[in-house]
C-alpha cells in the first residue's frame, strides 16, 4: 500500500513539478512576483477536486468513452496553451519593456490544467481509502513520501535549468516546452485511439528492452517529452507534426518580435 | 398547414439522418469481438484472456468494488481510470502474438492479468 501510493503520487506530481521548473527556469530573466504560481496552485487543486468529482458523470458520456475524450481534450487545450507562452517568452525575452500579465495568464493556465489532469487521479486514488482508516494512513505517508521525492527532482531539475546562462536556458525551457507539447499531442492521440476514434495500428518500434516505460528513466522521459515504448506510426506522425508546428510557432515569432524590435530602435 | 407539414418532414428526414450516423459506426462496429472482465476484491476475473492475432478486441471491465481502480498496461499501451461499481470499455488491438500484461494501478499486488495474443 505504502510503495504503491509513492509510486502513484510520484508519477502524477513528477509531470507537474517538471513544468513548474521549466517555467520558472524559462522566466528567470525577468523579475517575477510568484502570486501566479499561488493562484495558478490553488486554481489547479479546485480543477482537480471538480473533475474527481465528476469523473463519474464525465466517463459515461459518449457511450462510455467520456473519460478518453475529456483527458484528450485538456491534452489537446494544454497543448495549445504551451503554443502561446512559447509566443509569449519570445517576445517578452526580445522586448523587455511589454506587459507581462498575459505571461503569467497562460503560464498560470498551463499549469493549472496540468495539476487539475494529475490531481484528479491522486484524488480518485484517495477516494478508494477514505473509509478505511489504517490503509488511509499509509496511503498518506507514502503519498508525502512521493509528492517529496517528484518535487525534489522539479527542484532539482529547475536549479540544473538556472546553471546555464540565461539565453541558453531560455532556450533548453521553449525545446522543453516543445517536448512537453508533442507529448500532450501524443498522448491524446493515444487516448483516442483506446476509445476507437482514431484508427489503432501495430507499434512502430519497441524500446521496451532499453527503456522500459515502467522504470524511473522511462517515466521521466514520460514526464519531460512524452516517452513511449511501442508507439503507433500515428502517434509518432502527430508527435513529429505538433514538434514541427511549435518550430513554425517559434521562428514566426522570433522572427516577428526581433524585427520589431530593431525598428523600434 | 402546409409549411407544417414540410416542417415535419423535414424534421423526420433529420432523425433519418441522425439514426443513420449513429448506426452507422455501430454497425462498423458489431463486428469487434467482446469479451468481459470483471474487477472483484481488487482482482480481475478472469486474469487471462485469450484473444486472436491482428484483430482488434472491445475489452468490457465490470468494477464491481465500490473503489475505484485504474486499469493499465505498458505493454498494451492503455490506461483508464474505472470508477467504483461502473463498467468501463478500452479498446486493444490488432496485436502481434505473445503476452501483454496489465494490471490495476491502485492495486497492484493483487489486480494482475494478462492477455493472451494467439
Amino acid at each position: 500500500m505504502l510503495l504503491t501510493s509513492v509510486i502513484i503520487v510520484l508519477r502524477e506530481i513528477l509531470e507537474a513539478a517538471l513544468l513548474i521548473s521549466t517555467l520558472l527556469a524559462a522566466t528567470r530573466f525577468i523579475c517575477i512576483s510568484h502570486n501566479w504560481l499561488r493562484i495558478s496552485i490553488s486554481s489547479g487543486i479546485a480543477g482537480a477536486l471538480l473533475l474527481a468529482w465528476q469523473l463519474r458523470w464525465i466517463s459515461n458520456l459518449y457511450g462510455g468513452l467520456g473519460y478518453e475524450m475529456s483527458n484528450a481534450l485538456l491534452q489537446a487545450f494544454i497543448y495549445v496553451v504551451i503554443l502561446v507562452l512559447i509566443a509569449m517568452l519570445i517576445k517578452v525575452y526580445l522586448r523587455t519593456a511589454t506587459r507581462k500579465k498575459p505571461l503569467f495568464f497562460f503560464m498560470g493556465l498551463a499549469l493549472s490544467l496540468s495539476i487539475t489532469r494529475e490531481g484528479s487521479e491522486i484524488l480518485i486514488y484517495f477516494s478508494g481509502f477514505m473509509h478505511t482508516k489504517e490503509a488511509l494512513s499509509s496511503v498518506m505517508i507514502g503519498s508525502i513520501i512521493g509528492a517529496g521525492v517528484g518535487f525534489s527532482i522539479g527542484a532539482l531539475f529547475y536549479f540544473l535549468l538556472s546553471a546555464f546562462d540565461q539565453s541558453i536556458s531560455l532556450k533548453i525551457a521553449l525545446a522543453l516546452l516543445v517536448l512537453v507539447g508533442a507529448g500532450m499531442c501524443s498522448q491524446a492521440t493515444m487516448l483516442l485511439i483506446q476509445a476507437d476514434v482514431l484508427p489503432s495500428q501495430r507499434p512502430l518500434w519497441n524500446t521496451s528492452s532499453w527503456i522500459p516505460e515502467s522504470s524511473l528513466p522511462g517515466q521521466l522521459l514520460y514526464a519531460l517529452m512524452g516517452y513511449e515504448a511501442t508507439p503507433s506510426p500515428l502517434q509518432v506522425g502527430i508527435y513529429v507534426a505538433s514538434v514541427l508546428v511549435s518550430f513554425v510557432v517559434i521562428v514566426v515569432f522570433h522572427h516577428l518580435y526581433s524585427r520589431s524590435t530593431n525598428s523600434n530602435e | 398547414m402546409q409549411t407544417l407539414k414540410i416542417q415535419c418532414y423535414l424534421c423526420r428526414q433529420r432523425v433519418i439522418y441522425m439514426l443513420f450516423f449513429v448506426l452507422l459506426p455501430t454497425l462498423a462496429k458489431a463486428g469487434t469481438p467482446l469479451v468481459d472482465i470483471s474487477i472483484e476484491q481488487h482482482l480481475f476475473i478472469p486474469s487471462e484472456i485469450t484473444i486472436p492475432a491482428n484483430t482488434k478486441v472491445k475489452l468490457r471491465i465490470h468494477n464491481r468494488d465500490a473503489t475505484p481502480e485504474e486499469f493499465e498496461s505498458w505493454e498494451l499501451n492503455r490506461e483508464k481510470v474505472i470508477m467504483g461499481n461502473s463498467t468501463a470499455i478500452i479498446f486493444i488491438g490488432p496485436l502481434l502474438p505473445g503476452a501483454y500484461p496489465f494490471f490495476g494501478e491502485f492495486n497492484p499486488k493483487t489486480a494482475q492479468g494478462k492477455v493472451i495474443v494467439e
